[in-house]
């Protein structure tokens, strides 16, 4: 486990958004595994999952993670070093003063929750204060919303579809936008330290 | 983007506050509805969700087209049922429904007797209600009980009045079903006429429909409710004003009735104080215990 002793409390970044779909577990849990006790800025996590499966998912998240790792009750305020995964069956938005702010409107592009709706909201909201992490996955859910954080100066670093389980969401991305960083799962979690520590 | 400049609306754009505070103030003017009440960011996202169904490519032309045409009730009615985010699927949490007909019902006819009164309160399309006559229907007390259905828009409740379905009862609603009363047919309770589906009608004829205002004030006369069903209601909302229609709901429900919220909402200890207690956290039900 690494001490964020050094950690910078003059980050430029607020927020990372991380999305991905099918192969996203193992590496979300991963990263959870190497990101420090006290990460100083929030984590939202958009992750395509079963909609009828309300437990064990986070929890299966908690047993690797050094830091929190919950599911948001609508109009929670983001926190500094906890992970926010977006609940089955519903969108995660981020608003403006750093709240969660849920919705059961009908799926975008075949998903709720959508990574286009958490990464578009949170974009506005966040503007070049955002990294936006997309990672594995079988559609294109988050080229769009990664569209929005280039277009609002935020930071948008992708996983390597050579390195992805399906790299269908990480092509999707990079046929969007011009990504600012693209690696590994390991590289990603790198970069991500090196931005926000 | 706005108002001003016309610009494309696009999924997840959230309007400035200056734009934001344009568009509630012109329907304030066309229809008298104040919905600053609404969260900034979800009357943002549906706003654009409504100039796509409406065929607009911006905000501006949708406003435009409201002024245009603000004697003509029917497309006030056609924007509130598309700005009010629709249900989707029957029996979503089917844990909840569960609960709803092996506890809380039988609790509720134990203690009350089998003449109960229900409330669906959250702008439902149809899918709670449906879910909820069923439920009822299996346990052998709808025609006993009393349940209420609240609309603001009239074309939503009418469509809700006569059961009518999607073109098909979907693959959510079965797989939910089939998680709520594993073997159980969902077929059983619909109607086919060529190719219109209907919930069934005798199940919806003795619901009484009710057109309410924004602040969901549901009359003098509406009392001694013992299950207000408000799930993912006030996702939409601001904070303030869930505190304002708790206040609103409160003299409505009996002592001892319950409040259901959708499973991500909740009360806080300061909204719950006094008048709430927590019945079932997992799937946010609460009971009154106050005034």
């Amino acid at each position: 486990m690494v001490e964020a002793s050094a950690v910078s409390s003059t980050c430029r970044y607020r927020l990372v958004v991380v999305g991905g779909s099918a192969g996203s577990f193992q590496v979300v849990s991963r990263l959870l595994q190497v990101l420090p006790v006290g990460f100083p800025i929030p984590l939202v996590l958009c992750l395509h999952r079963l909609k009828h499966v309300r437990s064990g998912f986070v929890e299966a998240l908690v047993q690797r993670s050094a830091i929190p790792v919950v599911e948001p009750y609508d109009k929670d305020t983001l926190r500094g070093g906890v992970a926010y995964l977006a609940p089955a069956n519903y969108h995660l938005l981020v608003d403006g003063g750093g709240r969660v702010n849920l919705s059961s409107a009908p799926a975008f592009n075949h998903s709720r929750p959508s990574i286009d709706y958490t990464f578009c909201t949170a974009s506005v909201a966040y503007r070049d204060r955002l990294v936006g992490m997309v990672l594995t996955g079988a559609n294109n859910d988050g080229a769009l919303g990664a569209s929005y954080i280039k277009s609002h100066c935020g930071y948008v670093m992708v996983q390597d579809p050579q390195d992805s389980a399906v790299g269908t969401m990480p092509r999707s991305v990079l046929d969007a936008v011009e990504a600012d960083y693209v690696a590994d799962s390991s590289g990603l979690f790198a970069k991500l330290m090196e931005l926000v520590l | 983007m706005g108002l001003a400049s016309g610009g494309i609306v696009s999924p997840g754009v959230s309007l400035s506050v200056r734009e934001l505070r344009e568009v509630v103030d012109l329907l304030q003017l066309l229809y008298g509805v104040d919905f600053s009440c609404w969260s900034s960011m979800q009357l943002s996202m549906r706003l654009v969700s409504v100039v796509r169904d409406f065929g607009f490519r911006t905000l501006t032309e949708l406003m435009r087209f409201l002024v245009d045409n603000r004697d003509n009730g029917s497309v006030y009615d056609d924007f509130l049922d598309h700005l009010y985010v629709p249900t989707t699927e029957m029996f979503r949490d089917p844990g909840f429904w569960r609960t709803l007909r092996d506890v809380l019902v039988p609790q509720l006819v134990q203690d009350r007797g089998e003449e109960l009164r229900f409330c669906v309160a959250n702008q439902d399309s149809g899918e709670e209600l449906y879910s909820l006559l069923i439920v009822l229907d299996e346990l052998g007390l709808v025609h006993r009980s009393s349940v209420l259905f609240l609309y603001m828009s009239s074309l939503r409740g009418n469509r809700v009045r006569v059961g009518l379905l999607r073109d098909r009862v979907g693959d959510s609603d079965r797989a939910n079903f089939e998680r709520y009363s594993p073997g159980g047919d969902l077929d059983r309770w619909v109607l086919k006429e060529g190719n219109t589906r209907f919930f069934a009608p005798d199940l919806l004829q003795g619901v009484d429909f009710r057109s309410v205002g924004i602040d969901s004030d549901l009359g003098e006369d509406l009392q001694n409710i013992d299950l207000l069903l408000c799930r993912n209601h006030f996702l939409y909302y601001t904070r303030t004003s869930v505190e304002v229609q708790l206040v609103q709901f409160l003299p409505h429900l009996r002592y001892g009735g319950y409040l259901a919220l959708g499973i991500q909402e909740h009360l806080d200890r300061s909204q719950r104080e006094g008048r709430f207690e927590e019945w079932d956290v997992g799937e946010s039900i609460y009971r009154k215990v106050g005034y």
